[in-house]
Parts: C-alpha cells; structure tokens; sequence
C-alpha cells in the first residue's frame, strides 16, 4: 500500500466512524461531534483529491462553524425547554419561502449539470477557481448567494417576531 | 518540504516547535514578572536568576498534584478537551514562516488553513464547559462559542484585505509583498481590527469573558485540576505566541526590518506582541459581554467590510 492509500484509509474509516456516531449515538453533544469528526475527514479527502481550497473552506465553515452553532444550540437546549415556547404561526409563510428556496437551489443544480464539462483543472487552485466562480459559473454563484440571503433575511424575521410578543 | 531530506525536515519541526513551546512556558513568567512591574510589585525572583526557574518549577508542581476529577462531568470529553487546543496551536506553528528558509510547509491555501485551524482550536474551550457539567463552566462555554464565532469574522475580513494587499493566499507571498513596506502602514484600519479580534480569540483581558472570574469562578476550567488545568494554562499562553507570531507574519513585515533581515526580526517583533498581550490584560478593565458583542457585529464587522471594498477599489484603480 502506497502512503497515499494508508492515508485515505485512515480517513475514510474516521469519516464513517464520524457518520455512524451521528446516527446513533445517544447524546446530542456526541452526535455533533460525530459529525464534526465526518466534516474533518472530508476535508481531507478534498485535499488529496487535488482541491486544497474547497478543502480549507470545508473546515472554516463547516467544522468552524456549522458545528459551533449546533453545540451552541445544544447547550442553550439544555438550560430550558425547547418545544414550550416556540410559537409555528408563522409556518404557512416559512412553508412557502422555504419551498421557493428548495426550488432555486434545484435550478442551481439543474444549470451546473447541463453546463458541458466541469472546467476546473486538476491543480483546483483558488485562483482558479475564483476565476472561474465569476466568468463560467457566475449566474449559479449569484443565485447561490441570493439564496443564502433569503436564508439570512427568515432567520431574522423568525427572531424579531419572537422579541416582539 | 520539498527537496530537503526527511531528517533535515524533521529536525527543524522539532527545534521550532521546542523554540515555541519554551516561549510559551516562559510567557507565563514573563506575564507574573510584568503584572508585578505594572502594579509596583516584585514577582517572582527567587527560583534561579530572576526567578527564570519559576515556570519549571510550576510544572513540577502540577505534575505532582492529586488530579481531581467530579463526579458528574463527561468523562470522555473531559479528558479529551485540554489536549484540543495545544493540537491547534502545534498545527498552525508548521505554517509560520520564521525567515526566508525557515517555513516547515507552505501551502497555497496556507492563510485560510490557518483560519480553519483557530476554528478548531475554539472548540476545546466550549466542550470542556459541556464536558464539566456545572453552571460556571456551561455560561463560559457559552460566552466562549458565541464571542469565537463573532470575533472570526472581522479576523476574517482583516486578513482579505491582507491577501488583496498582496496577491497571494501564501504565507510566504504575503511576508514577501511585504518586503519595503509593512501592511500596518499600507493598512492600518485591518492591522487594527486584527490585532482586536485577535485578544478576543485567544480569551486575553479585556475579552476573557469565558473564565472572568469574578462572575464565573474559572468559566470553562474551573472542574480542571492538576495537569489537565495546565494543558489549558500552557495552551493559552502557546496561542499568545502564536498569535503574536501571525500579527508580525500578516501585518509586519515577518522577517523583514532595517538593517540585515533574519529570523531576529521575526522574534524581536512576535515578542515585542507577546509584551503587548501582557501589557494590555494588566492596564485594560474587562468588557461587559453585550458590549464585547455589540463592538464586534456593530463596529469591527462594518468597518472591515469598508475596508475590503476601499482596498478592493484601490487595488482596481490605484
């Protein structure tokens, strides 16, 4: 076995290991680390596949601060009830937006794959990709970003409504 | 790491890592001798000459403490968390570049790891709070999450404008685009919210609102004892160096300076940063948290996104 091999193996088996203990694991905390444990994992994967950067940012967001968040969420959860106070009025309106959110995401995918050929060379470089991000996939990468506004302004919305009453 | 021998290679992660390890050991000394300058005392003087034995002797000390560990914390997390942080900052000293051939690996996304890896090492800070299971620790643990995630991002925002600055996601590149003029002159308004940013990462006064205390007895490391207390007190003082190391890589000049350049540069400048760290927690009151909170989303946050979008312009048309 080459040392790249050992290395992808060592990873692969932390990464399923990381997926299993989100399934089944009991307490919530584990499960956040379980998957903090699968992100990391990837990570790597993307750095042997010759894609250092999506690697990097794998990290940074994901194992960052997705799992910060849910720890931080799993603790607020701790101290009081969650389900008591939680007010679903609102949920015909979030129904609806989070359907059209679903659905440009869908066209996101759908104009990515019809593109003719990913374009991205094999040395994935951030500059590369940067290049490419606002000259061939500028419309998905708009829409992307539009979509995570929309994102943004419901989370605000669902947490203004709660200060108000 | 190309190029050279494994055994070349490997010495020099080893030397540089003792060099900063001992940094660290002594910036506890250094932080005891300094409080005591600041507020008319002596500090410790009588372990060796000038007290230089002190931080072995704590050590020593702490090894040899009964470690007490309560009932009712997580007993697998508990005893991971204290190592999380010294693996951070162990990781990022491969990435520093000390002087022209004195860079363990230069990657070319070397900045943004960098990041990734000051992301990770905020987790051994909010799990030992969950880990320990009291309400002192749970409220640091708490402090601590939300103050990282706040603060990462007008560190973020610095840093771009670095990287505008100087073409490059390298570290190398970014200390060689450096090498007339430091980007503290060239940028001040991102070395100024960098250098913030960075005291509220590290849990350094006045931002060490995760274990202030005079509310939270210890915050997160109050159920730590013995050497597990001591991996956190060494990891905290090994993160001053580090990021004492980065402000001089990312804002002056790294091995640059008047006069020869050398890897004396790089250390006269990180330890001036180490001082300023000291010099700070013993002159600044502490923060009260919504002002902590409100100083980042309110004021560094905006002003860092002007700064990119002016040194973005500045870039197209200067």
């Amino acid at each position: 076995m080459t040392l790249t091999a050992v290395i992808f193996t060592i990873f692969a088996l932390l990464g399923l290991w990381g997926a299993l203990v989100v399934l089944f694991a009991k307490r919530p905390v584990y499960n956040a680390l379980g998957l903090l444990l699968n992100f990391v994992s990837l990570a790597a994967m993307y750095i042997m596949l010759n894609a250092p950067f999506l690697g990097v940012i794998q990290i940074i967001v994901y194992s960052g601060a997705i799992v910060v968040f849910f720890l931080f969420v799993i603790m607020i959860l701790n101290l009081r009830d969650p389900l008591t106070d939680m007010d679903l009025s609102f949920k015909g309106l979030a129904a609806f937006i989070m359907m059209i959110a679903t659905l440009s995401l869908l066209g996101v995918y759908l104009y990515v794959i019809k593109l003719p050929s990913w374009k991205l060379g094999p040395e994935g470089s951030p500059a590369r990709l940067g290049e490419l991000l606002l000259t061939d996939y500028l419309i998905p990468f708009e829409l992307a970003s539009l979509l995570l506004l929309v994102a943004i302004v419901i989370a605000v919305v669902i947490g203004k409504k709660g200060e108000e009453q | 790491m190309s190029g050279q021998p494994l055994l070349i290679f490997a010495a020099k992660a080893v030397g540089i890592l003792a060099v900063v390890l001992t940094a660290a050991t002594y910036a506890t000394w250094a932080e005891r001798r300094v409080a005591a300058w600041i507020q008319d005392r002596i500090g410790p003087n009588k372990t060796g000459p000038f007290g230089l034995l002190q931080p072995i002797a704590d050590v020593l000390k702490l090894f040899f403490k009964e470690e007490i560990v309560p009932a009712p914390v997580d007993p697998v997390l508990h005893f991971i968390t204290p190592g999380i942080i010294m693996v951070g900052v162990i990781a990022a000293t491969a990435l520093i570049p000390f002087a022209e051939n004195l860079t363990l690996a230069d990657p070319p996304v070397g900045v943004l790891l960098l990041l990734g890896i000051s992301a990770l090492s905020g987790y051994s800070v909010i799990l030992a709070g969950m880990a320990s299971r009291t309400k002192y620790s749970l409220f640091g643990s708490l402090r601590a999450a939300a103050q990282v995630i706040s603060y990462e991002i007008p560190m973020a925002l610095a840093i771009a404008s670095v990287v505008l600055m100087a073409g490059s996601l390298s570290l190398v590149d970014i200390v060689k685009a450096q090498s007339h003029l430091p980007f503290a002159i060239t940028q001040p308004v991102a070395f100024i919210i960098y250098l913030i940013a960075v005291f509220a990462e590290t849990n350094r006064a006045p931002f060490d609102l995760p274990e202030a205390e005079s509310e939270l007895v210890g915050g997160y490391h109050t159920e730590y004892s013995s050497m597990r207390f001591a991996w956190f007190f060494a990891g905290e003082y090994a993160h001053v160096v580090i990021a004492s190391a980065l402000i001089t890589t990312f804002f002056l000049g790294g091995w640059y300076g008047p006069g020869p350049d050398g890897v004396w540069w790089f250390a006269i400048k990180t330890l001036f940063f180490v001082y300023f760290f000291l010099w700070v927690r013993w002159t600044y009151p502490r923060t009260r948290y919504d002002q902590l909170m409100k100083f980042a989303w309110k004021v560094l946050i905006p002003l860092g996104l002007l700064n990119i979008l002016i040194t973005a312009l500045i870039k197209i048309w200067g």
